[in-house]
């Protein structure tokens, strides 16, 4: 679904590498768990595979169509969430899913089921009437969340995507990744929280420092250790590279 | 610590903060030669933009001084540019205060830290009074400079008018701003006890507008009725003080400015003691009063109520296209943040606004539509209704370059949003037409509104008023197209309040100067064609003209936009 290819991307007039030569490739319906210590390059990734960012070197495509060469055919396949919560706050929640669903092409009776369904799922229902600078974090993501599933993206991409949800709605959100992948499409997040990755995730990229230190399903990555965790792998990486 | 070094702190940070201090100190840090161009190019632009604002005043200045100075009437006149310069404060002032400091997004943090109210307050209308202080020297410098000219001031002379003008110029905006900030500290407690505080903000600010421009007006008006009252000429000739006293009778801050910048000595005295006063009578009212009411006010504008009804209207979803999504977009954007819209609606409805607040205040509209029409063809120079088509596609022209603000901070009014625009799967193109189309609508309004108040105030024909919305829309195109390039060049992405995106943002001023340039040249063209052809002739070829240059314009706009929306990262 996706294909990097020596992605590589500077800051500073290159001097800081974000992203330094990283190549990987995501299959259809597989959750694709991304993680790193804070500044390891993950953001800049996915802001990459969204067409926010042009990369320096290398390529990014999404079910084949090339982000650079065919930006709108890729993005139409992507349903992305930033990790900054920023949505826009002068419209009402609906107001907002409407403008996503127009910008997707998504039609009438298909867009309210599953604004339905979503808000439902969410439990913002109430609130979708509100102006967005009323919600609260957790609501305005929650609101993304449902804006990036209004169109059945063939690639959810997520950054951060649990922070700020509650409970319920974080376990509502894992139930409908992996809804999502059943239905062959594929999920490609960015999470700090190892226990996550670990019990979601078909497979786990580690990056650091713009490299991907280790890539493959829990079990490819126990390389040694039969009982090692996620936790204790992602440390052993972090700090011995 | 104490009150004055919390405020010296907080200060310093803030400026720090606006001016991005930090990052130019940075170590190692080393720019590029395309760095450097380019900010040798924004300097340049800035030059430019600050000189032709300067040229442009200064010009109409001059001969208006000169003519002053011949016939001894300096200081009634330098009194008028003094009382403009304060009317000019109290009303961007009050836009800024409103917007800078009511409509802050740090106010959350600032409230979490342990400091004093009054100190959070302080630093912000501090900030404020420096941009107001500068918008003061654009207009108080080139008067004072071209009365030291016209007045043929020896060289020491011309210095101490200078080192008087010094104290006068950081003194003037005290008493425009204190009141403002009282307006502005009023206003946002009392709009903070309603719902609906955005759509109050909204009004009260419009109100302010119509305010403002019904003062000057009907202080134009009573200068116009002085002047028609031989007795009175004949006393403000003789005795340039009543002639200061006239003018500035609704504002005395005003006349102690002019007595302070060119009386004599025992004047100079009390205008200095008279504007320092009222300064620190200002600065006594606002502090107590902030410590009151600055919090109240400013948190509960970030805060937005919850209506009593639950979900959503069973008809509010509704399919559209993207075209029609990014214009809804931006026109709700618009409409429901009152910086926004105050500032748009400003620069569109102050036009006819001005024109019909003018013409009323002056006792202009009991006059009748004949006798302005007379004036107007005497003034167009003939009896031709040619002028009349001319001067209303004009008119709606000048109504694009107003609303042209709407246009050229759309980008950057979405902040961090951008990044939803950069992804959604909708061409740069799409998105830039929509823009557009938002601008060219509000444009429209204004000059529906302009053409309303010619048609009943000046008698003009629906003929004429249906020729200048057709040929002054497809003027305004290219217009709007133009504006909207700086922005898609380079958006301005982090704002701390809505006030930056738009009123501190020079992709705005750059947008109006590419504006300004691109509307000379239609109008000259125009006035041109009509010298030697039929005005319908004339506007035949000029239209389809207008129209195939601002679509070059636009495919231009389109292909920068396309390639910021790669590459801006928030």
């Amino acid at each position: 679904m996706i294909e990097l290819k020596n992605l590589t991307k500077s800051y500073a007039r290159g001097r800081v590498k974000a992203v330094d030569d990283l190549s990987l490739k995501t299959e259809r319906g597989e959750i694709f768990g991304f993680i790193g210590p804070n500044g390891a390059g993950k953001t800049t990734t996915i802001k990459m595979i969204a067409g926010i960012l042009a990369p320096d070197a290398g390529g990014v495509s999404v079910g084949g169509a090339d982000m650079l060469a065919e930006p709108v055919r890729a993005k139409k396949l992507i349903g992305y969430v930033p990790d900054s919560h920023d949505v826009f706050d002068r419209l009402k929640g609906i107001e907002y899913l409407n403008f996503i669903g127009d910008v997707y092409g998504v039609p009438e009776k298909e867009r309210r089921e599953r604004i339905e369904k979503y808000l439902a799922m969410f439990e913002i229902t109430d609130a979708a009437g509100e102006l967005v600078r009323s919600y609260s974090h957790g609501m305005k993501q929650k609101l993304a969340l449902t804006g990036a599933l209004l169109h059945k993206p063939p690639l959810w991409l997520l950054d951060e995507p649990m922070t700020g949800l509650d409970p319920k709605s974080a376990l509502a959100l894992k139930e409908e990744m992996r809804a999502h992948c059943r239905e062959g499409n594929t999920v490609f997040f960015s999470t700090h929280i190892l226990e996550v990755a670990e019990r979601l995730c078909d497979r786990i990229g580690i990056i650091y420092k713009g490299k991907l230190a280790a890539l493959g399903t829990m079990d490819a990555l126990r390389t040694g250790e039969k009982d090692a965790t996620l936790e204790s792998i992602f440390f052993e990486l972090t700090e011995t590279a | 610590m104490n009150a004055w070094q919390e405020y010296r702190r907080v200060l310093f940070l803030h400026i720090r903060m606006q001016f991005s201090l930090s990052a130019l100190g940075a170590k190692g840090r080393k720019r590029s030669g395309r760095e450097t161009a380019k900010l040798l190019g924004f300097g340049f632009l800035l030059l430019y933009a600050v000189g032709a604002v300067l040229l442009f005043y200064g010009l109409i200045l001059f001969p208006f001084l000169r003519g002053a100075a011949e016939m001894g009437l300096q200081v009634p006149v330098m009194g008028i540019v003094i009382l403009l310069c304060m009317i000019i404060v109290m009303f961007f002032g009050t836009m800024s205060l409103f917007s800078l400091v009511f409509g802050a997004r740090d106010a959350e943090t600032y409230a979490a830290l342990p400091l004093r109210e009054q100190t959070v307050f302080a630093v912000k209308f501090t900030m404020t009074y420096g941009i107001e202080a500068a918008t003061t020297a654009v207009f108080l410098w080139p008067a004072v400079v071209i009365y030291g000219v016209v007045s043929e001031l020896p060289a020491p002379s011309f210095l101490l008018l200078i080192l008087r003008a010094l104290p006068v110029w950081l003194l003037l905006p005290a008493v425009p701003m204190a009141l403002a900030a009282l307006l502005s500290m009023l206003l946002t407690r009392l709009t903070a006890l309603s719902r609906h505080r955005d759509a109050l903000m909204l009004v009260f600010g419009m109100v302010l507008v119509l305010g403002m421009t019904l003062g000057q007006g009907l202080l134009s008006g009573r200068l116009a009725t002085a002047l028609g009252d031989a007795d009175k000429v004949t006393e403000m000739l003789t005795d340039t003080g009543a002639m200061l006293k006239a003018v500035t009778r609704a504002f005395p801050p005003a006349m102690w400015g002019a007595q302070a910048l060119i009386g004599a000595a025992a004047e100079t005295a009390l205008g200095y003691f008279g504007l320092a006063a009222a300064a620190a009578a200002g600065a006594a009212v606002c502090l107590p009063l902030s410590r009151r009411l600055y919090y109240k006010g400013v948190l509960a504008q970030l805060e937005a109520p919850r209506s009593k009804k639950k979900g959503y209207k069973q008809g509010g979803v509704k399919a559209g296209g993207a075209l029609g999504a990014f214009y809804s977009k931006e026109m709700r954007t618009i409409f429901r943040t009152p910086v926004y819209a105050l500032n748009i609606l400003t620069g569109i409805v102050i036009l006819p606004l001005m024109l019909a607040v003018g013409l009323i205040g002056t006792g202009g509209l009991s006059a009748g539509a004949g006798e302005l029409k007379d004036l107007l063809n005497s003034l167009l120079g003939g009896s031709s209704g040619d002028m009349f088509y001319l001067l209303a596609a004009g008119v709606v022209m000048l109504t694009g370059v107003m609303g042209s603000t709407g246009v050229s901070t759309s980008f950057s009014r979405e902040g961090r949003m951008l990044w939803l625009s950069q992804t959604v799967p909708v061409p740069a193109r799409t998105q830039v037409a929509a823009r557009l189309l938002a601008g060219f609508t509000l444009s429209l309004g204004g000059a529906v509104l302009s053409l309303a108040v010619l048609s009943i105030l000046a008698g003009f024909t629906p003929a004429q008023a249906v020729f200048g919305l057709v040929a002054g829309s497809c003027a305004a195109f290219p217009l709007l197209a133009a504006a909207i390039i700086p922005d898609a060049l380079k958006p301005k992405r982090k704002w701390n309040s809505e006030a930056e995106a738009m009123k501190q943002n020079f992709n705005s001023i750059l947008g109006l100067l590419l504006d300004i340039g691109i509307a000379v040249v239609i109008g000259f063209a125009a006035y041109a064609l009509q010298k030697l052809l039929p005005v319908w002739a004339a506007a035949a070829i000029l239209a389809p003209a207008c129209l195939g240059g601002g679509y070059a314009v636009f495919c231009c706009a389109a292909r920068i936009a396309d390639k910021m929306m790669k590459t801006a990262d928030g």
